[in-house]
Order: structure tokens, then sequence, then C-alpha cells
């Protein structure tokens, strides 16, 4: 109790150092913060990308033709799709899916068209992700509701069509054409990226298997895997890459060299665009990261030890007398450092929560959280959901982030005043 | 003084080493920092060989077989080629509009690069590269191509209407010697199709894909010959809602059988999202560089305030042996601004030693440039004005100081 008084009383006593040290924690906790949460967004778990750890998606292709041609681009053909992706040992669930969500033109009979994202999904989609249906339900053959024209709406599409939520068995025009929704979803934020749409309709495989005219090129498909419990990434990755130089092997015949670029990736690896024809990096990212975090805290940290070391020269004798009254250095070095740790902890809540407001308010303006290659305005300027930013891991990151940077600015001063002679400090002498 | 000054730092050399690592890793960090702001707007004050104010951008689309507006006389290609120029032609004649284009890609703010190689017939001169944009004549008033040569813009739309290509300012051509003007009038082929041979008509300034983008290789226009493609629409000044409100209310101006435009988009917004992530790390390096200009402000005025308060004896000494408030302002200041001039030679011998000669290398120079000086030398104002504004505070308090009083409490 008499700690926190007298922390209390040296906040009071030294307001300027007080108001100096709590900001300069709050910026830095702020900005640390601020890139944690946004480099961690890609691999939240939220519904209805629910385990995100055990996605992953097989993309990409890229092929070389001696020295002239250099092709490459993220989707994949059926067959292609089929010869890597299907029949590998730790896969709990395999959907084939367009490739990307594109731009529709969706109406009501008669009524004024609108422009909506939407997806092509087989019915295994539904498996893999815990979409929330509000209405109706997923269909379960992915062939016969390509036939009947079905389609799962947003919430968001369902009431822009029809001013209500509750539509399924209802019709719609989907490019002109008549669809059937056969369910209405709740919206998902544009940040889930295998998941955001405004509607979703069936893929037939058996279409693209007539349409296919290359094994290799020509492909408008991706391949979606959600790995069984425990599996590691690298398992998978290695049975694809054995197949890669298998099917390499086989189109070396035909001058044509095969490149496996680490397919299939996790989600983390795809929140970091890197295009088809390169190996995602995550190296590089996390040396970025950690060279921006080390800047963020080291530059607080030794400023503050700076302000400390100057600050203890004031409690120069105060230290003096409770080292001649008995306190053993630990004791001091114990006290200084908790003192330090509660400005830090007051500063480092306020920059956290300014943190979370900021990226309520304005991450989009900062960070890059949808790919370079994302076109939609609507999508680029969405911001994260409450629910992504207050999470308990974020608070306890912050809390240890506040204790490294206490560690670090407090230490050595603490460590400096404790060793001094009780009798020189006592006299004043620095 | 100063001998004194140096002297009082010396003895004081423990806090200032501090000082000093924190101010070498704000000198670097704001120098870093400055480089790479730097490197990001350098493109964005080059010359735009386009304008897309007041232009939209549209798709079309089949309407397909099970359609109830499928119109069994609009299926053959040769029907939905005249369909869709009669889309374009009311476009035209719509009042809010001023010009129609058809094209592949040729819009600015994409990221597709249709890269092409231009080869002379019958000469040795290197190949010209650069991004084939497919388009029909009226991009010329759709995007304001402008001519380098003093070429109007009803010359250029006559020189793509007869055939012939447009191709730009392209800095990687000249670097090789060569001037793209003195292509101009030559007859080239595009690509490997030597089967087809183009008369260059004239050289435009380059249109790159995004403000931003540093234009490092030319561009290509070349005139598309079949009535098929992306449309995009430039609308009279300040006609653009009604232009939207027309397009959304008028299906004529949308429909026509099978063939149908839509997903429009206004070129702001597309510009808007194509350059986000670009303009989204300038302002991150922004933040960092003001973010540590607050930081090293925050640590040399909580550093400063003890300094000047442990000083009180020793500034009360000196006023009453003649030492104005202005020597008391400048022994304050000096202090700060010597421990930024010797933060800034370690670090900027650190840099030059170790860092600035392999990370040029990979950029292709040996950064001796005036522009490395430059900005090395913005990096050192910049944290000058901070320190100035860091300490003006704590100087302040210390001129204020009564010496008399001073010297009693001592």
């Amino acid at each position: 109790m008499n700690y926190f008084r007298q922390i209390i009383y040296e906040m009071k006593h030294q307001r300027m150092m007080t108001w100096v040290a709590i900001s300069g924690t709050a910026l830095s906790i702020f900005l640390v913060m601020a890139f944690f949460i946004v480099d961690n967004l890609s691999s939240v778990d939220i519904a209805p990308e629910s385990s995100r750890s055990r996605i992953l998606l097989g993309a990409g292709i890229h092929i070389k033709e001696g020295d002239q041609y250099d092709s490459s681009g993220m989707d994949i053909t059926l067959s292609f799709a089929e010869k890597i992706y299907t029949g590998l040992d730790g896969i709990e669930e395999i959907s084939i899916v367009r490739g990307d969500k594109a731009a529709e033109q969706l109406s009501t009979a008669g009524n004024e068209p609108f422009v909506a994202d939407g997806r092509k999904v087989d019915a295994n989609y539904w498996k893999i992700f815990d979409f929330k249906f509000i209405d109706g339900k997923p269909f379960d053959d992915s062939k016969r509701a390509s036939s009947e024209r079905s389609v799962v709406l947003s919430r968001s599409a369902a009431r822009r069509l029809f001013n209500e939520d509750k539509v399924a068995g209802r019709d719609i025009e989907l490019r002109m054409i008549p669809y059937h929704v056969v369910g209405v979803v709740e919206d998902v934020s544009p940040l889930l990226d295998h998941t955001y749409g405004h509607f979703f309709t069936a893929l037939d495989v058996d279409q693209y298997r007539n349409v296919e005219k290359d094994e290799l090129w020509g492909g408008s498909l991706s391949v979606i895997l959600k790995m069984k419990e425990g599996v590691d990434a690298s398992y998978i990755k290695k049975q694809v890459k054995s197949r890669y130089d298998r099917l390499a092997a086989e189109i070396k015949k035909q001058n044509k060299e095969l490149i496996y670029h680490q397919q299939p990736f996790t989600t983390e690896e795809l929140s970091h665009s890197f295009g088809s024809n390169n190996d995602p990096d995550m190296a590089s990212h996390h040396r970025s990261q950690w060279i921006i975090y080390t800047i963020l805290l080291l530059l607080p940290a030794i400023n503050l030890s700076s302000m400390t070391r100057s600050r203890l020269r004031h409690r120069v004798s105060e230290i003096g007398v409770r080292r001649a009254f008995g306190a053993k250095k630990v004791d001091i070095i114990g006290q200084l450092l908790g003192e330090n740790l509660l400005i830090t902890c007051i500063g480092g809540l306020i920059g956290f929560i300014l943190c979370l407001f900021f990226l309520y308010l304005a991450s989009h303006l900062f960070f890059e959280m949808s790919g370079i290659f994302e076109t939609s305005l609507e999508v680029l300027n969405v911001r994260p959901d409450l629910s992504m930013l207050f999470r308990w891991q974020n608070f306890l990151i912050a809390f240890v982030v506040c204790f490294i940077l206490n560690i670090v600015s407090a230490t050595v001063p603490a460590w400096q005043a404790s060793r001094r002679n009780p009798a020189e400090a006592i006299s004043g002498v620095h | 003084m100063k001998r004194k000054l140096i002297k009082q730092m010396c003895h004081e050399w423990r806090d200032n080493i501090w000082l000093i690592l924190s101010l070498m890793i704000v000198f670097t960090v704001v120098w870093g920092g400055l480089w790479l702001i730097y490197a990001q707007v350098y493109g964005y004050f080059i010359p735009r060989g386009y304008d897309c104010t007041d232009v939209y951008s549209l798709n079309v689309r089949i309407i397909e077989e099970g359609s109830p507006y499928y119109d069994e006389e609009g299926k053959d290609i040769e029907t939905k080629r005249d369909d869709f120029r009669t889309l374009i032609n009311r476009l035209k004649a719509h009042p809010t509009v001023e010009s129609v284009m058809y094209h592949w890609g040729a819009l600015p703010y994409n990221y597709n690069y249709m890269g092409t190689n231009v080869t002379v017939v019958d000469d040795t001169i290197p190949q010209y590269y650069g991004n084939n944009r497919e388009a029909s004549p009226e991009i010329v008033d759709v995007i304001k191509l402008k001519s380098l040569t003093g070429a109007t813009s009803a010359q250029l739309k006559e020189m793509l209407q007869r055939g012939e290509i447009l191709i730009s300012n392209n800095s990687v051509f000249e670097e090789k010697g060569y001037d793209p003007i003195s292509l101009k009038g030559r007859k080239v082929i595009l690509g490997s199709d030597s089967s087809k041979e183009y008369r260059i008509g004239d050289v435009i300034q380059n249109v790159r894909r995004n403000d931003y983008e540093p234009a490092w290789a030319g561009t290509i226009i070349t005139p598309l010959d079949s009535w098929w493609g992306q449309v995009a629409v430039r609308v009279k000044p300040g006609m653009g809602k009604k232009f939207e409100q027309a397009f959304n209310d008028n299906k004529d101006l949308r429909i026509q059988r099978n063939c149908f435009l839509t997903e429009l988009e206004r070129m702001s917004d597309v510009r808007e999202a194509n350059q986000r992530s670009i303009e989204n790390e300038i302002r991150q390096l922004v933040v960092l560089v003001i973010f540590v200009l607050i930081t090293i402000f925050l640590g040399l005025l909580g550093t400063f305030w003890f300094r000047i308060q442990q000083r009180v004896g020793e500034i009360a000494i000196r006023k009453i042996c003649g030492a104005t408030s202005r020597n008391i302002l400048n022994r304050v200041m000096t202090e700060g601004l010597l421990l930024l001039l010797i933060a800034a030679i370690i670090s900027s011998a650190i840099m030059w030693i170790f860092v600035i000669p392999g990370l040029f290398e990979k950029w292709g120079t040996t950064g001796m440039e005036v522009r490395t000086f430059l900005l090395q030398l913005g990096a050192l104002i910049l944290v000058a004005l901070g320190i100035v504004a860091s300490l003006l505070y704590p100087a302040l308090r210390a001129m204020r100081i009564e010496p008399a009083l001073a010297v009693k409490e001592e």
C-alpha cells in the first residue's frame, strides 16, 4: 500500500515527468499493438472461418517454356486441381470453388439491378465453413443445385432485393437469369477472404470437365482444403510438392517447366500478396515486422530509461536512507521496477484503448487488409469488427509489451541506484 | 563557453550516451523514412499522359439462353457486335456524354500489363518495350492523351482511325541513347507477329498504371479493330450524377437484345481503390517518422527537465556572474543540438560505410547523388526542429530562475 501511496505522491509531485512517461508509453503501445493486431487479423478464428489455422488454399500455376515464355496465374483447371489436391492424406474436407469472387448484376424481376460480389462453390464448401443460416439451408448436391439454379444470399443482399431477411423459396435474377433462393446467411466481413460474398451459386465440376481444353491453362478454379485436427500444413505441402514433381517430370517432355511455389497456401501466407510467380516469403515479412516492433519499443525504452536515471538522481537520499535502514538491493530494484511498471501499465492501457478505437475507425486508411489486387472500394473501406479487435489475446500481448518496455527501460537505472553506497547517497554525492 | 559546455557534457557522459544512442536511432529512422516516402511519392510528380476526371467504366455482358430476356434473333456474333455498336452510339448521343470508347484493359488504374516489344522494320535500333493498350480511337478524348510533338487530339484520333499506333516517351529506351520521337513515321511490328506491320503515328506522354508508378517503360496505344470490349465514358464536366441517374433509369442505354452494359464505376473510385495500398504505405511511413520525432521530443523534454532542476544553483550563479537569459537559452539549445550532431555523424558514418553501398547496389546506383544528401539534410533539420521544440520549455524554465532565491535555497 505504501508503494502505491509513494507512486501517487511521485506522480503528483513530478507532473511533467508523469505526463511525459505516460504519453511516451501510450504512443509506443498504441503503434506496436496496431501493427500486431492488423498483422494477426488474417489468422483470427471468426465465424464462418472458425478454423482458419486448418484451412489451406490450393491455387496458382507457374510454367516456363524454354526461355521464351514465363506464364503464371492464380486460377487452376479442374484437371490440375484433381491431379494435385484430391486424395491427400490428412485432409478432412476438400472443396472446389471458382478462383475468386466476381461482381455480377442482381435484381428482382423488372426492378432496378445492382452489382454485388458473388462466389461459385460446391456443396462441400458449406461443410468447411460454419455460416449462420438465417433462413433456408445450403445446397447439398452441387450438380442438382447448379441445374436448378439455386442461390444462397447474404442478409444484406436479401434486404436490398426484398426488404426482408427470410426470402428462401423466392426468385431473383442473376445476370438477368432467374435463380431460386434456397437460403440466406448472416453477412460476412470482407476481411474474411474465403467466405465474404453477397451471393453463392453452385459449381458443377462436370461443366468444367467438358469445357476445359488444356490440362494446365485456362482454369478458373481453386481448391479449399480443411486439414484434420493436429495435422501440420508442412505435411500437406510435402505431399503436394511430390505430386508437383511427378507432373513436372511428365510435362518436361513438352519442354515445359512446372514451378512449385509452396502450395497449398495457409491463410496467413495468403494475406500477404506475393503473386502467382513467387514463393510466399513469410520470413522476410516477419523480419520487417520485428524491425518495426524493435524500433517502436527500443526508442521509447531508451528515452524512458534516460528519464528514469534523471528521476532517480532526485531520490538518491531516499534510497540511501532505505538502504541504511536495512533494505536489500533487490528490494530497491523491485520497488523501482514496480513503480515504473505501474506508470508503464497506465500508459499502456491508454495506448491500447486508443489503438482499438483507431483500428475500429480508421485502420483502412493505414493498413492493407484486402490485398493489393482488390479493386472494390467497398471491400477496401471495410474495418475490422469489434469482435475481431476485442480479444483476450490482444490484452495479454499488450500487457507483455508493457512488461518488456518496463524491464528494458527501468532495470539498468534501478540496478545502478541500488548499488549506491548508503553513506554517499544520504550525503547527496553524485 | 563552448569548452566549458563540452566539459560539462563529458561529465554527464552516462546520461548523454543514452541520449546519443536514442538520437542515432531517431536520425536513422527519420532518414530512412524520408527515403521511403520519397521513393513512393517520386512518381506522383512525373507528368501524366492521362486524365480520368469525369470518366466512368462499364463492362459488357451477354444475356444467356435460359433467361426470359434472351432474344433468339440476337444469338450470332455479328448481331452481338451490332448490338454493342448500337449501345455505344446511344451513349454517345446522350446529352450528358462527351465521348465514349471501347477497349481491352486500356484504362489507367489497373495492374494488368501487356508487355509488348516494338521492333522497327529494316533497322537494327533496339526494341522499344511498353504496355500495349488496345482501344478505339476515342481513347484520345476519353482519357485525354497528350501529344509530345504538338499534334491535336483530332489528329491523334485520325492516326488511330487510319490504323496507326501511338507510342509514349520511355525512360529505358531513352537511356539507351534513342529518342522515341525519332521513331515517328517508322514501320514496326508488335511482338513476334511479323505478318502485320504498323506505322507509328505520334509520340504521346506516358500512360502509367497509376499516379505513383515510376515510368520505367513506355505505352503503346493500338487501335482495336473489332466492335467489342470494355467501355469507358467521359461525361461533360459536372454531369456525372445526371449520367448515373440516366444510365440506371434508361434501359435503352443499358440493354440491346442480348447485349447489356453493367458494373458502372466512377474512375475516381477505381483510382482510389487502385492506389489505396500505396497511399496507406505513405501514411504509415509518415506516422512512423512523426512517432520517432514525438518520442525524441518527449525523451529530451523529460531528461532536460530534470537536468535543469539539477542545475538550478549553477544557472543562478551564471546569472549572478552576468549571464543573460538569452545566454542560458543558447546554452541549453546548444547542448541538445551538439548531441544531435554527434549522433548524426556516427550514424551517417555507419550508414555510408555499411548500409548504403549494399542498398543502392541492389537498386542499381551508387547512392552518391544530390538527393541522398538532401534527404539526409532534411532528416537532420527535422530532428533538430524536434530538439528545439522539446528543449524550449525546459530552457524557458531555466531562463526564469531567480538567482537570489535559487542561491538562497542552495
